[in-house]
């Protein structure tokens, strides 16, 4: 059977190559040698091929369906048995969240009591919540930052040209809008950032506006703009250092929480805006590890490179 | 006023985590790793320090994360078993770090270097948390980290083999924490809470109600099951052999050593402090996890046998030894946890030790990983030989060795007094059928290290030329030591692991 079209330019596509693209034939003198894969091993089936023969084939999708559908009711049934959702007699209506209802403003300071909640109530979740997302750009670092295991001077020859058209053919609209939108951005993402203990918001919304605003200037004005002022050195030390601080702060909240000592962060007056402690510079220090977090997920995924 | 020493759960946990944000600045990647090992080296003595103390006043505490008590703040909580896994987990990650040093250096990019310490460094930060939470959901927090941290050092190797192990690991790894995180989750509608001392009272109370027996049977096989699922017992192993056989030394070593063992003890807690053993025995969970125990006792010693690759056989080994653990935890007796948790603290030396005999003797051999081509590999690099014959024989069940104590304290607990007798039976014949065939595959691989000449290779001439570093030397001393330690003085810690069960 002849592939169809639509497929082969879908193979083409995963495969890396830009569909628009002539191949680039020119500059490219060495043709790349094959990768040097380790032979696969024997037994066990391979991930992407399935297993054997196609009854084989056959039979794992159904007991994949069935095992699915199994679990599916099984857990349809367990719903059945929980209480109803809101009701005033519920288990979690208890103690705890009793107090951080009523005394949550006075304790902890702040008037947003999702945020008491997450940073000072349960903040050793939420600073390993933090860690999770700096692993994640640290693993897709890793996975994909350009190097010579992962890419052939092929790809960094095709990765060039991409750069070349898209400096020609840049979007002068795109580039408008964004010159005129870029302070309201930017204005909006610190004021969700720093009214996070006053009003809905914080760190983890403030900081994906903020990161929103670099890859919209990444498209808009092309990465050595960008690079300009937010190159690999100015990456990890505003990763860095959020995260240094942030630990400061909860470190020293949990030592001096736990050891009976006075705590020396004021309190100030629930409602302004220098209040709650430590909340505000934790929430400033997440917002920039988000930004820097999502920044780096985007340029990564496109071009393996800050 | 706290006792000083109480501090030390919440410095280790932080040590880890702060060491891995500073690593990100150290592009070197000798400096990020003597930094990793020195991390672990402290966090070791804080964790023997607690050790130390609990064991010494048979006492355990409880540490609030903050100004506010639990149930409102975190809290954190050591016993003596806690501190002594982690100061194990510390021991056992060094030893991979040292044991695996050059085959480490060949497998990932200098560049990359320091991003495997960072990845090291919170995998042990998390492991930290999981011996040392009292809480539920931050239980959940950390077994994210734990997951991810686990995938990437099985990734950092970047070949395609690698790389299709860790979709599989992670797949199935995501699988495992979002069947948790529902268990958790139900678990929290139903009682209220997720701190552990509130969810025990409140636990007991819905067992009295007939009408929660469908929901808690469900939520506790689902927070068993996922948990299962990440520590590789028998269905859902798929993901092991290749992940652990295919990744570079150090991190086999610490995977099936550290990682699997880490989900382990957060399922005992829950066994423990959330459910009682007797409560988690009457649901019908205990049962499955002995029988599923049993099953991988035997089906990943079979395979074992089948398994060419001497990597991937040692990985199905794991399979098996796993499959020990669990066997004990379905017990359900003070007895079957005691010697759970001493095969966890067995096996977190004798499976690293023969992942890095076994690196060893493959550069040794000029990097063939199949069991044929190690002909003689134990003669070029003796260290090597020595450290995979004792860790082999340790497994097979030799007496003097940890593995037999091991299967000695598990008959024991499957012949105690009110095990049922199928229990008993399936127990004793998993063990017998397991070690045979233990026997079966690791006799002739040291047969076969030590026999004299070289594997023909079909005139395809191989550099073994292999001179084991001072590091090398080092780790597999430390852990045959242990593992002869382990087998020879065993009876003071059983007793005390028997005692310190119900300060879990």
């Amino acid at each position: 059977m002849k592939t169809p079209l639509w497929y082969q330019k879908l193979l083409r596509w995963t495969e890396g190559d830009e569909p628009g693209l002539a191949e680039p034939a020119a500059h490219v003198e060495n043709p790349p040698q094959p990768r040097a894969e380790e032979t696969p091993y024997e037994s066990g089936p391979s991930l992407l091929q399935g297993a054997g023969g196609p009854i084989n084939r056959v039979l794992t999708k159904v007991f994949a369906i069935f095992s699915c559908a199994v679990f599916a009711l099984v857990m349809l049934a367990t719903v059945a048995y929980l209480p109803r959702f809101g009701d005033q007699g519920n288990a979690p209506v208890n103690e705890t969240s009793r107090r951080y209802i009523e005394q949550g403003v006075q304790e902890v300071g702040a008037t947003n009591l999702v945020t008491n909640i997450i940073l000072v109530y349960r903040g050793f979740d939420t600073y390993g919540e933090s860690c999770v997302l700096f692993l994640g750009a640290t693993a897709v670092i890793m996975l994909l930052e350009v190097d010579s295991k992962n890419t052939t001077r092929r790809d960094r020859a095709l990765l060039r040209r991409g750069d070349e058209l898209d400096r020609i053919t840049r979007n002068q609209i795109l580039g408008h809008v964004t010159r005129v939108l870029m302070p309201v951005i930017l204005l909006y993402g610190l004021y969700i950032l720093c009214n996070g203990h006053l009003s809905p918001g914080g760190g983890f919304a403030g900081g994906s506006i903020l990161g929103g605003a670099l890859i919209l200037c990444e498209n808009a004005f092309g990465v050595e703009k960008v690079r300009s002022f937010f190159n690999h050195h100015v990456y990890h030390a505003v990763k860095v250092g959020a995260l240094i601080l942030y630990a400061i702060l909860i470190c020293y909240t949990i030592y001096v929480g736990a050891n009976g000592l006075p705590n020396i962060m004021p309190l100030g007056r629930p409602g302004s805006i220098l209040s709650a402690g430590i909340i505000l510079p934790i929430n400033v220090a997440v917002g920039l590890e988000v930004a820097c977090t999502m920044y780096a997920f985007y340029t990564y995924f496109g071009r393996g490179d800050l | 006023m706290r006792l000083f020493y109480e501090n030390f759960p919440f410095f280790c946990v932080f040590l880890g985590l702060l060491c891995g944000i500073v690593t990100t600045l150290i592009r070197d990647g000798k400096k990020a790793r003597y930094l990793t090992l020195l991390m672990l080296a402290v966090c070791a003595v804080l964790s023997g320090v607690v050790f130390a103390e609990t064991a010494r006043a048979g006492r355990c505490f409880s540490y609030a994360m903050g100004a506010f008590p639990a149930p409102w703040g975190n809290e954190l909580r050591s016993g003596p078993i806690e501190a002594l896994l982690s100061m194990v987990f510390c021991l056992v990650m060094i030893f991979s770090l040292l044991g695996g040093k050059a085959d480490l250096e060949e497998d990932i990019l200098p560049e990359k270097q320091n991003l495997y310490y960072i990845m090291m460094d919170l995998l042990a930060a998390s492991l930290f948390a999981l011996c040392f939470t009292n809480d539920m959901f931050t239980g959940y927090v950390f077994i994210e980290i734990n997951t991810i941290a686990a995938c990437s050092i099985v990734m950092a190797k970047d070949s395609g083999q690698t790389i299709l192990a860790t979709i599989r690991y992670l797949i199935m790894s995501l699988v495992g924490s979002g069947v948790f995180l529902f268990g958790v989750s139900m678990l929290y509608t139903i009682t209220g809470h997720l701190l552990m001392p509130n969810l025990l009272p409140a636990v007991t109370k819905l067992f009295s109600n007939p009408a929660y027996d469908y929901p808690l049977a469900m939520l506790a096989g689902m927070i068993c099951v996922g948990l299962a699922v990440k520590s590789a017992l028998f269905p859902f192993h798929t993901w092991l052999p290749t992940a652990h056989g295919s990744a570079t030394t150090a991190s086999s070593a610490v995977l099936s050593g550290v990682v699997l063992k880490g989900y382990i003890i957060l399922l005992i807690k829950v066994m423990c402090r959330v459910f009682t053993p007797a409560e988690i025995g009457s649901l019908g969970v205990g049962s499955v996890l002995l029988v599923l125990g049993a099953g991988a006792m035997v089906y990943g010693s079979v395979w074992a046998v089948r398994e060419p690759h001497a990597k991937r056989m040692i990985a199905y080994s794991s399979v098996a030894q796993v499959g020990y653990i669990y066997l004990g935890l379905g017990l359900c007796t003070t007895m079957g946890i005691a010697a759970a948790i001493f095969q966890i603290i067995a096996h977190a030396f004798t499976k690293p030790l023969l992942f890095v005999s076994t690196g060893g003797l493959i550069d040794a051999s000029g990097h063939q990983k199949k069991l044929y081509f190690l002909r003689g590999a134990g003669r070029r690099c003796p260290m090597a030989g020595v450290g995979f014959t004792i860790g082999g024989l340790s497994m097979v069940g030799l007496p003097l060795l940890a593995g037999f104590v091991t299967k000695l304290v598990l008959g024991r607990a499957a012949l105690a007094e009110g095990i049922p007798q199928w229990q008993m039976i399936v127990a004793l014949s998993a063990i017998a059928i397991s070690s045979l065939l233990n026997a079966w595959y690791y006799l002739p691989a040291i047969v076969q290290i030590w026999k004299g000449g070289e594997a023909d290779t079909d005139g395809v001439v191989y550099s073994h030329e292999f001179v084991p570093s001072l590091s090398f030397k080092a780790a597999v001393v430390c852990m045959g030591l242990a593992v002869i330690l382990l087998g020879c003085f065993a009876h003071p810690l059983i007793e005390l692991l028997t005692k310190s069960v119900s300060l879990l």
